[in-house]
């Protein structure tokens, strides 16, 4: 007949996972008695549960229960989830503005540029415009553009020309 | 994020390429030593009315947008000239058309084109005394260029 105290230091050992395999069949022996002590039956419930050979019984509506508790969390988890659904919409707000902000940079670089040529023409128009007569810089301005389309045409010709009689001598 | 840098970037090479037009000669128009002529496309739409008689200016004015003259006899300057037609003909997007050389003058045309239209053409002559650089701003092809003077 073991001691309650011996059984007590097996147990210890077992739960460690310091009992020998001898120690181990001594406790299933132990415990499969039915006049335990008071103390022992806890641990009895215990000890026997590990040394489980038959599938537990499982009490009745626990699937139901089960599910419905499942439920339960997953609208708790969709409630937290739809929370960020307000920073989404910031998100999207961001992106707008985003876009809107490029779009603006575009249309303001395109004014700029189209500014800048503009100011360029605008600038000779006034000249050209200030007098249905053209002021004499002007004038002058004239002859030089003249002369220098001649200057440009006639050696561009002498250059053709060039090729042209290398071509005929060929 | 990436949109915006991109868009950004886009946009600065827009305006680059458009700066880099006028640029070009600028060292020039602040040289005192150079004389510039600058005549701008209002210029260029009244020549038509002004006939010099004989040559036919009036088809290549109107396909002008810009025609700019600098002429110089400072050895100087014609150093930064040489040097600024060395650095344009190697631009990739200017080539060296033509080089003429007689009568103690040496011409060279670089011009900028697309299809066989010019956009650019830029002539460089080198003189005894003078050096000249004529760049004519358009669109126009080499026909327009010979109709000037072979008309007369």
């Amino acid at each position: 007949m073991k001691d309650v105290t011996e059984i007590k230091e097996m147990l210890d050992a077992f739960y460690k996972g310091d009992a020998s395999k001898e120690e181990e069949s001594q406790l299933f022996a132990y415990f499969s008695k039915d006049n335990l002590p008071e103390e022992m039956q806890g641990e009895k419930e215990i000890f026997q549960m590990l040394f489980e050979q038959e599938t537990f019984p499982i009490p009745e509506g626990v699937e139901s229960r089960l599910s419905s508790l499942i439920d339960k969390l997953e609208k708790n988890e969709s409630k937290k989830a739809s929370a960020p659904n307000f920073n989404k919409k910031k998100k999207l707000w961001f992106e707008i503005g985003g876009i809107a902000a490029s779009v603006c940079l575009l249309i303001s670089v395109g004014l700029f540029v189209l500014n800048q040529s503009n100011e360029r023409s605008s600038n000779a128009t006034e000249i050209g415009n200030s007098s249905s007569k053209l002021s004499p810089e002007d004038q002058k301005k004239i002859i030089e553009a003249q002369k220098a389309l001649e200057m440009v045409s006639t050696n561009f010709n002498k250059g053709l020309d060039g090729i042209q009689s290398v071509s005929d001598n060929l | 994020m990436k949109k915006i840098i991109f868009l950004t970037l886009f946009a600065c090479a827009i305006m680059q390429a458009q700066a880099q037009k006028v640029t070009l000669f600028e060292k020039l128009s602040n040289d005192k030593n150079v004389t510039t002529v600058f005549i701008s496309k209002a210029l260029l739409s009244m020549m038509p009315h002004i006939d010099k008689g004989g040559t036919d200016i009036k088809s290549i004015a109107n396909k002008l947008s810009q025609i700019e003259i600098y002429t110089t006899e400072s050895q100087n300057s014609i150093r930064i000239i040489k040097l600024e037609m060395e650095a344009l003909s190697k631009n990739r997007r200017y080539e060296r058309i033509m080089q003429v050389k007689d009568k103690g003058q040496n011409v060279v045309f670089l011009a900028e084109q697309q299809n066989n239209v010019f956009k650019d053409l830029v002539m460089f002559v080198e003189g005894d005394k003078e050096y000249t650089v004529i760049r004519l701003m358009g669109t126009f092809t080499p026909e327009d260029i010979q109709k000037v003077v072979n008309n007369k």
